[in-house]
């Protein structure tokens, strides 16, 4: 087989070449995004007057462009594509369906409420992700128990999520008429999904957890697509099933809940990472690696793109990744109303 | 000596109905044991039972003497497999790699793929003679090829006990004989201790040493199929009139209905 099979002591790994060509080319085209948002636009710099600014010898306004405002958005741009790859690639892996993205089934929704309720309540972003945690688990507790029929079924996960989802978005219509306009004018962009004007708290607290949870789900991965197994088989096979879905579930909605804290649930980045990723490592569930690139990649583009639109346009990160996630929902619903038919 | 598994008192019941009624049972070392009876006489729960998929209301299943439901559940998949009757795969997953899963139970993320795993999973697809077809998606198989595959995967857990659900659900006359010997050849090759539920009496007695006969959830009788396949039994088992003949060419008993 095509793979590459490395052995060293008690320690073996293995992993098709094509999945390891996939992620270098999309690391490099990720790294190539960060470095071109970084650079180039507007007001073009280069890796020379980064340094400076960095060792703090560069003009202000250089230094402010670089320091306060290109980094920390794009390091919460590819935070958040990260975080909503690996989120989507671990539910739709686990309950065996494309459509069971965290977006889809209400994860996103709660996290959004959770958070909006906090900006009700304290009147600012200050406690945006707790809230945001808090709604998630909350949601994900909420359609997780009603959908429950001895054990976990998807297609009624999915049709309670969606139900959810919509429940909670007038929800969250209702909090937005109890604050002034000015604020909910800027709840409702946030809403959409936008990465603009990113702070270094917003990328800090969602970096700080990515890098707690990310290395916990790939560690996780090799008993995660086993887990996702024929039921009866999985058990056969030794496999703790309720600690892993808990696992696994819990870890999804953590990292939900951060990357909206951070950027709105930006509509689609966690549903279409995992289709992507797969039709081009051709490698079975889960890659999360791939998936969380590719969500980056997504997520880096959407923001470029909304920055490129003339002033006064002012589209939201959030319009861009919905205008790539609508062609991928129907195509993925398409492919799957075929092969039940098949 | 103590049975590999033995199964002792073992009553079922959800709900208000009683799906198993004090089953008292051991697998005889080294041999095929067929568990045969009609519809609802619990078969598939029994066997569910012994490879802990089940959990009984009362009584115990011991595996060398040691209860199961109190050793380590991944202790167990190393020295038990179980194949389900109906079995589904991930949508895109290839022969090679179903037949990888069977290692899980040896696998941990530091140790995904070992010389160890490597030579048992191509043994394994060699003895189902599916080596050719390891870059194969499993849904482009045909039936035999598929569940040869899912033999294979269980064969990869490198137990001494196999337990079958029904392994020859779905497919042809041909297919049927096939599977059944490749699983006499695999079990003699191997030294297997294999349990196996089969709706076919006649493939029962054809293939298996030994015979458990049940009726509503209880042990109706067991023993080798010359002894068990009689017209008195099969009258009590199946309440089904009919003659046993002995079968020419495997000098089996043959089971045919009035």
């Amino acid at each position: 087989m095509n793979t590459l099979t490395v052995r060293f002591g008690p320690l073996s790994v293995r992993m098709p070449w094509r999945l390891i060509l996939t992620n270098g080319v999309l690391l490099v085209l990720t790294a190539a995004l960060v470095w071109s948002g970084l650079f180039r636009g507007s007001y073009p710099a280069t890796p020379g007057d980064l340094l400076s600014a960095l060792t703090g010898t560069a003009d202000p306004v250089t230094s402010m462009i670089l320091l306060e405002n290109r980094l920390p958005r794009l390091a919460t741009a590819l935070g958040v594509g990260l975080a909503f790859g690996l989120a989507g690639e671990m539910i739709q892996t686990l309950l065996r369906n494309p459509l069971a993205s965290p977006d889809i089934i209400g994860f996103s929704a709660g996290a959004a409420v959770g958070a909006v309720v906090t900006v009700v309540i304290v009147g600012g972003t200050a406690w945006v992700v707790p809230g945001a945690l808090i709604g998630g688990f909350i949601a994900a507790g909420l359609i997780l128990s009603l959908s429950w029929r001895r054990g976990v079924s998807p297609g009624q996960l999915i049709l309670i999520g969606i139900g959810v989802t919509l429940t909670l978005g007038v929800l969250t219509d209702l909090l937005l008429t109890r604050i002034d306009t000015t604020s909910a004018a800027g709840v409702m962009k946030w809403l959409v999904g936008s990465l603009n004007a990113r702070s270094w708290t917003d990328a800090g607290s969602l970096w700080a957890g990515l890098l707690f949870l990310g290395p916990l789900a790939l560690w996780y991965q090799f008993m995660l697509g086993r887990i996702a197994f024929e039921q009866d088989v999985a058990i056969s096979f030794g496999l703790r099933l309720n600690y892993g879905r808990v696992l696994t579930i819990g870890l999804a909605v953590a990292l939900v809940g951060l990357a909206v804290a951070a950027s709105g649930p930006l509509p689609f980045v966690a549903f279409v990472a995992g289709p992507i990723a797969h039709g081009l490592n051709g490698a079975s569930r889960p890659t999360l690696l791939s998936a969380a690139l590719v969500g980056a990649l997504v997520t880096l583009s959407a923001d470029m793109a909304s920055q490129s639109l003339p002033d006064g346009f002012g589209l939201p990160a959030g319009v861009f990744t919905a205008l790539v996630g609508a062609p991928v929902l129907i195509t993925v619903l398409v492919l799957h109303s075929k092969r039940q038919r098949l | 000596m103590t049975p590999p598994l033995s199964c002792t008192d073992l009553h079922l019941r959800f709900g208000k109905t009683n799906v198993l009624n004090g089953i008292s049972v051991d697998l005889p070392k080294g041999k095929i044991s067929a568990i045969i009876g009609p519809n609802g006489s619990g078969k598939t729960s029994l066997l569910r039972c012994m490879g802990r998929l089940q959990r009984p209301s009362s009584g115990e299943v011991q595996l060398e003497g040691q209860t199961i439901a109190k050793m380590n559940t991944r202790d167990v998949a190393r020295r038990v497999a179980l194949l389900p009757q109906t079995v589904t795969a991930p949508a895109g997953m290839r022969v090679g790699e179903l037949i990888t899963r069977g290692r899980t139970p040896h696998q941990s993320p530091i140790r995904q793929w070992s010389a160890k795993d490597e030579k048992i999973v191509r043994h394994a697809m060699t003895s189902v003679g599916l080596a050719e077809r390891a870059d194969h998606l499993l849904e482009d198989l045909s039936g035999g090829q598929r569940q040869r595959a899912w033999i294979a995967m269980v064969l990869a857990q490198d137990t001494d006990i196999l337990l079958l659900d029904e392994p020859t659900t779905y497919l042809d006359l041909t297919h049927q004989r096939d599977v059944l010997s490749l699983i006499q050849k695999l079990q003699a090759e191997r030294q297997l201790t294999v349990a196996m539920v089969l709706h076919d009496i006649n493939l029962a007695a054809r293939f298996s040493d030994h015979i458990i006969a049940l009726k509503d959830g209880k042990l109706l009788t067991e023993g080798d199929p010359m002894n068990v396949i009689t017209q008195t039994s099969i009258q009590n088992i199946y309440e089904l009139d009919c003659n046993v003949l002995t079968d020419p060419h495997s000098g089996m008993p043959h089971v045919i209905p009035k």
